[in-house]
């Protein structure tokens, strides 16, 4: 087994214009970015955006058809073999066996990768995830959350490196996911890297680093403050009687994807040559709607994607 | 051994006890075939029911209705009145075969004439009918025999020093009453072997496939050669378990005994089970759905196996191309195999080429399964 130096490398995975199709349909398309060891990263954009097949190709279950790619100073596919025991990959559907019992699965999923002393490990595991009093459960009569803890756990017991999660907070209650991302934040700390896929932007927010995937490609990568610094746009929040018919009047000056409705509040990035907020306020009111108050806010990561795949379409015509 | 592969045989094990479906594939249709095999399904004929429409009422009539009380195979039925009476008995199936016999029949005997006597066989079902009309052709030939000697030549000796020309003396080797359990036990091995090995194996893979913990498996550094091995080696065991079950049960329920080698018989008891094995994992590299898989297997071997392999109908009575088809069963050669080892207690040097065949399956099939499955993990 090769040996990895605990420090040094600066990133666990580089991607280099990586592509890949499905019977000639591109799920990524010419990607590069580059994983910064330790900390969570998480891929962010919609469904379909290719997250899943980057995250599968990244643990070695798909190969890219073009490009080059390096895990923990690895190539892949090449030496798939020799790294496969760092990585752990949770898929987003729940792959244990419901007909085994929590120990049972733990064994299994150790086993398999050929360890012998884990019970300390495991142990420890299910005592983090809170699962030490359901042991002898089977898998398939524990709760959804439960189940992603029982998982996300099997996926820690062979001590890995580099963890793979595609959608882990899929399904789970808000107080579980709560849970669930202290446990990751805890092991970001232990310089282990984990890099999850997430549709909710709230979870990007809390990660180390992002990168927005959309259609296949990526169109930004940084740490979440940085992003937001660096997006030269100020956000406007307006609360109005009536949101739903604020949107006609607005996207008079603004593209659709300027434009979000957050509950009670609209919120518009505001463009650099365009309309400044008192005329917005004025038009609305000339259309017949109330502007209870308005203001502009920090920008959260939500409105800088929607931005930008806005700017990505209008440039795709 | 491997760590990993005890992980796997151990992980296979422990689900196939607590799955009812795999539970019940495994132990519950053996014990349902054998019983069926064993007591329902019998192509032994016997209860023929035999009516006499005895229109002498003499004492050689008399003689007559009388055979038909001494045999096994005939139960005595209604005694009709009229011709009509015997066809509508016979429609009505609660006859098998009625008998006529003609008024006077007992005088013209005595005068030396030849008299007719008539049956009707009811032909609806053809194993019954030909096997009254054997049995009673025979009953009859035997008769007149005696009948000749009794009146023709009244020797002193009488019919008890009756010697035919031909001194004829039959006799059925292996299984002489003809059972057809004796017959079937060997098949029946086969087929259940069959239903257990090809079907638990493919679904307890494409299970694996359905479920998403194929995908984990797949991101494991499990090798294509260890996943195989774990998948098979549990079946294996368990099949072997119930072929020795299957032959105590034939032992003693059905009194169908192993007449050769019991370690040759296990022998190629293993070389069947590699080949159904391989079977059901090269279905698993095909489908992806438990339903399909089974769908699948019932085709492309159950139904073959039940058909096709001389378990039940003789393969020389086959037209010849379905003859070529046999020939790609591996039931065909095991049951051939089995027949000659259970009941006429051959020995290795007859079973050989069998032997040879079976190795030739579960090499190609084992590994052209380990092959797909490997790419498969390769190539995506």
């Amino acid at each position: 087994m090769p040996v990895f130096k605990s420090t040094g490398a600066e990133y666990a995975a580089v991607l280099d214009s990586v592509g890949k199709s499905f019977q000639g349909t591109a799920a990524i398309k010419s990607l590069s970015l580059k994983i910064p060891t330790a900390g969570v990263f998480a891929l962010v954009g919609p469904d379909g955006a290719g997250k899943s097949t980057l995250l599968q190709m990244l643990c070695g279950l798909l190969t890219p058809d073009s490009g080059s790619l390096e895990v923990l100073g690895v190539s892949l596919p090449r030496g798939l073999a020799g790294v496969r025991p760092q990585l752990g990959y949770l898929s987003q559907h729940f792959s244990l066996y419901g007909d085994l019992s929590i120990d049972e699965n733990m064994a299994f999923a150790a086993e398999i990768y050929g360890l012998k002393n884990y019970s300390d490990k495991r142990d420890e595991l299910l005592e983090m995830t809170g699962l030490t009093p359901f042991r002898k459960r089977l898998a398939d009569k524990l709760s959804g959350g439960m189940k992603q803890k029982l998982a996300l756990a099997c996926t820690l017991v062979h001590n890995p490196r580099l963890i793979l999660l595609d959608e882990p907070t899929n399904g789970v209650d808000p107080v579980s996911r709560r849970e669930f991302w202290k446990l990751l934040r805890g092991l970001g700390e232990q310089n282990i890297t984990l890099v999850m896929s997430t549709p909710y932007m709230d979870e990007a927010e809390r990660a180390d680093s992002v990168a927005f995937i959309h259609e296949g490609k990526l169109l930004l990568t940084g740490s979440p403050g940085a992003i937001r610094r660096s997006w030269d746009r100020k956000i406007l929040e307006i609360f109005c009687a009536r949101n739903r018919a604020a949107m006609p009047v607005l996207s008079r000056f603004y593209p659709k994807g300027e434009l979000q409705i957050f509950g009670d509040r609209v919120h518009l990035a505001m463009l650099q040559d365009g309309p400044e907020e008192d005329e917005v306020v004025r038009c609305l009111e000339d259309a017949g709607i109330r502007v209870k108050s308005s203001g502009p806010v920090r920008p959260r990561l939500e409105n800088v994607f929607l931005s930008m795949i806005q700017k990505e379409a209008a440039v795709n015509g | 051994m491997k760590l990993e592969l005890r992980a796997m045989i151990r992980k296979e094990f422990r689900q196939v006890f607590r799955d009812p479906h795999t539970l019940g594939i495994l132990l519950l249709v053996p014990m349902l075939l054998l019983v069926l095999f064993g007591y329902a399904i019998s192509m032994d004929v016997d209860n023929i029911v035999v009516g006499v429409l005895d229109n002498d009422k003499s004492p050689e009539s008399r003689r007559i209705t009388e055979l038909f009380q001494v045999l096994d195979v005939f139960s005595p039925g209604e005694s009709p009145t009229s011709p009509a009476e015997a066809e509508e008995a016979l429609v009505d199936g609660r006859l098998n075969a009625a008998l006529v016999i003609p008024s006077g029949f007992g005088r013209d005997l005595e005068a030396g004439k030849s008299p007719s006597l008539q049956l009707l066989i009811d032909g609806s079902n053809v194993l019954v009918a030909s096997t009254a009309q054997g049995y009673i052709d025979a009953m009859f030939f035997d008769l007149s025999l005696r009948l000749d000697t009794e009146w023709r030549v009244p020797t002193a000796a009488g019919a008890a020093t009756f010697t035919p020309p031909i001194d004829f003396r039959p006799r059925t080797w292996f299984n002489p009453e003809l059972r057809s359990t004796v017959f079937l036990i060997p098949g029946l091995i086969a087929f259940i072997m069959v239903i257990t090995a090809v079907l638990s194996t493919a679904l307890s893979v494409v299970r694996e496939k359905e479920k998403g913990t194929m995908e984990m498996l797949d991101a494991s550094p499990l090798s294509s050669t260890t996943l195989i091995i774990g998948k098979t080696v549990p079946f294996m065991v368990i099949s072997m378990l119930e072929t020795v079950l299957i032959l105590i049960a034939g032992r003693f329920l059905f009194g169908v005994g192993i007449m050769g080698s019991i370690s040759l018989l296990l022998g190629i008891t293993f070389l069947f089970l590699l080949s159904c094995l391989g079977i059901g994992l090269l279905i698993s590299t095909v489908v992806d759905t438990q339903q399909s898989a089974f769908l699948l297997a019932t085709i492309v071997i159950v139904l073959p196996t039940l058909i096709l392999s001389g378990f039940i109908y003789p393969i020389r009575n086959m037209p010849l191309p379905v003859q070529a088809v046999t020939f790609l069963i591996p039931a065909r050669y095991f049951i051939t195999a089995e027949r000659a080892l259970m009941i006429r207690g051959a020995g290795a040097g007859s079973i050989w080429p069998q032997s040879v065949v079976l190795l030739g399956f579960s090499i190609f099939t084992l590994g052209l399964s380990s092959l797909r499955l490997g790419r498969r993990r390769r190539k995506r």
